[in-house]
């Protein structure tokens, strides 16, 4: 037990030293596109993939322990302290939730934890809305995506801080919409030693807000968890567990469609998206390990923290003033 | 919410389309992230030559796509296909399997739902696979 708590400690010291010494001046300096090449060019090309790798699997850990998407991570801290254009941050954004997703889907869809019918019709207008988001992002100048990013990743923060969530929400009518699609199910809730018969409401409301959800995911690169889990369980009325699940699931599938976008325009550079999707999805095995070792709700804070200075940075570099 | 107690205990059955869903899931995720850690062995290894050479990168990933792009003659939609042996481009076609996961899942639940005449559910999955076919298509370039 100790020996893990000292690896933490460790860890935590290390990507702390990294944060300071390696990525913040590096934000500082890639100011223009000019200063950011000097930046870039000024060390060896293969300590970019490596520092990615190592600032990946820690970012992995965090997500795990904070319980947000990586995703939602990856793209404002990339873009603010590494000197890749937002184009690739973005495409490889897309490409870390979308492997993640992939690699949990099977496990959450066999133990009947996220539900397939209640997934598809939502991942349906999260696609279309994906799509159009992506093609907006990808046509935009940077600064301006910058200067929008900030500005989601504060909402996003106030999302986090604001938003409660229930565990077993009241359903009052089961809708239309619903009834037909044959969208409830059962899953075995541990702490209860009991099956749990779920079913939603409000069909209508979730999909309208999941075409927000999916234009945003896709303008931006985001993994969408952030506010999946908020539609499912405070809208649609969905259990929690099978909030989370499902939200991570629906990712698969949302986050494909704008990543079709950034793939064919030439956005996804292996050399950056795959050390991010490797060290990512390590982190995250290594982030599940720990989490019966620290307390969530200090990672959750010092999440909350970061992402606010990523947002107000990016919004910053957007108007050219760092 | 309807809770109900049930002395089943865990064995719940899992939905034939979602149970088939989440096999395929499982083996084609499977064998996308191998391939992509062994294209990317390759390409960092040089064994195989790539399209744009390692050392150029931190000149080119500060400028946009477009212009990287340009700058060596890689083509939006498909075109890249062209240099497929090159190494970057074998490691793009594996991130880009990564993508195609999703769709092959589609496909396999599809029959499911038409063998049980649920035509709402066979619209949605049609209409998903024609969107995610459009999105893959690379007709949707932004210039």
């Amino acid at each position: 037990m100790n020996s893990s708590k000292n690896l933490v400690l460790f860890f935590s010291f290390f990507m702390f030293l990294f944060f300071v010494f390696f990525l913040v001046p590096h934000a500082f300096a890639a100011k223009d596109i000019i200063l950011a090449e000097e930046t870039s060019v000024g060390i060896p090309w293969w300590i970019w993939p490596l520092s990615l790798f190592v600032f990946c699997f820690g970012l992995g850990i965090v997500a795990v322990l904070a319980g947000v998407g990586g995703g939602v991570l990856f793209v404002p801290i990339l873009g603010t302290f590494f000197p890749f254009h937002m184009d690739f941050v973005r495409g490889a954004g897309l490409m870390v939730a979308l492997a993640g997703s992939l690699s949990a889907g099977p496990g959450l869809l066999m133990r009947n934890l996220a539900s397939l019918r209640l997934c598809m019709p939502m991942a349906l207008i999260a696609s279309i809305s994906s799509i159009m988001g992506a093609m907006v992002g990808l046509a935009l100048p940077q600064n301006i995506v910058r200067i929008a990013l900030g500005l989601v990743i504060l909402a996003i923060c106030f999302v986090l801080l604001t938003s409660k969530r229930s565990e077993f929400p009241e359903i009052t009518k089961r809708d239309k919409i619903a009834q037909i699609l044959g969208i409830h199910g059962i899953y075995y809730e541990i702490t209860q030693r009991k099956n749990i018969n779920w079913q939603i409401q409000n069909s209508h409301i979730g999909l309208l807000l999941f075409f927000l959800v999916g234009f945003i995911a896709g303008m931006f690169g985001l993994g969408a968890g952030w506010a999946n889990v908020a539609v499912f369980n405070l809208v649609l009325g969905a259990p929690l567990k099978i909030s989370v699940a499902s939200s991570n699931f629906l990712l698969s599938i949302t986050d494909t469609s704008a990543a079709w976008i950034y793939l064919n325009n030439g956005a996804v550079l292996p050399i950056i998206a795959v050390p991010s999707v490797v060290g990512m999805m390590l982190g995250s095995q290594v982030g599940v390990r720990l989490l019966a070792l620290t307390k969530p709700r200090i990672v959750r804070w010092l999440v909350i923290i970061l992402l606010s200075v990523s947002g107000l940075m990016s919004i910053l570099k957007g108007f050219a003033i760092i | 919410m309807e809770k109900t107690a049930s002395s089943t205990g865990q064995n719940i059955e899992t939905p034939i389309d979602q149970k088939k869903y989440a096999t395929v899931l499982k083996w084609s995720a499977r064998f996308g992230l191998f391939s992509i850690l062994l294209t990317f062995f390759i390409y960092l290894s040089g064994l195989i030559s790539p399209v744009i050479p390692l050392d150029k990168l931190p000149r080119l990933w500060v400028k946009n796509s477009a212009l990287l792009n340009e700058s060596f003659g890689i083509s939006t939609g498909w075109g890249w296909m062209n240099l497929i042996f090159k190494s970057d481009m074998m490691a793009k076609a594996a991130l880009t399997f990564l993508a195609f996961v999703p769709i092959l899942c589609y496909l396999t639940v599809l029959p499911i739902y038409i063998k049980k005449k649920e035509f709402a559910m066979i619209f949605i999955v049609i209409l998903e696979i024609s969107i995610l076919a459009l999105a893959a298509s690379g007709f949707l370039k932004v210039e």
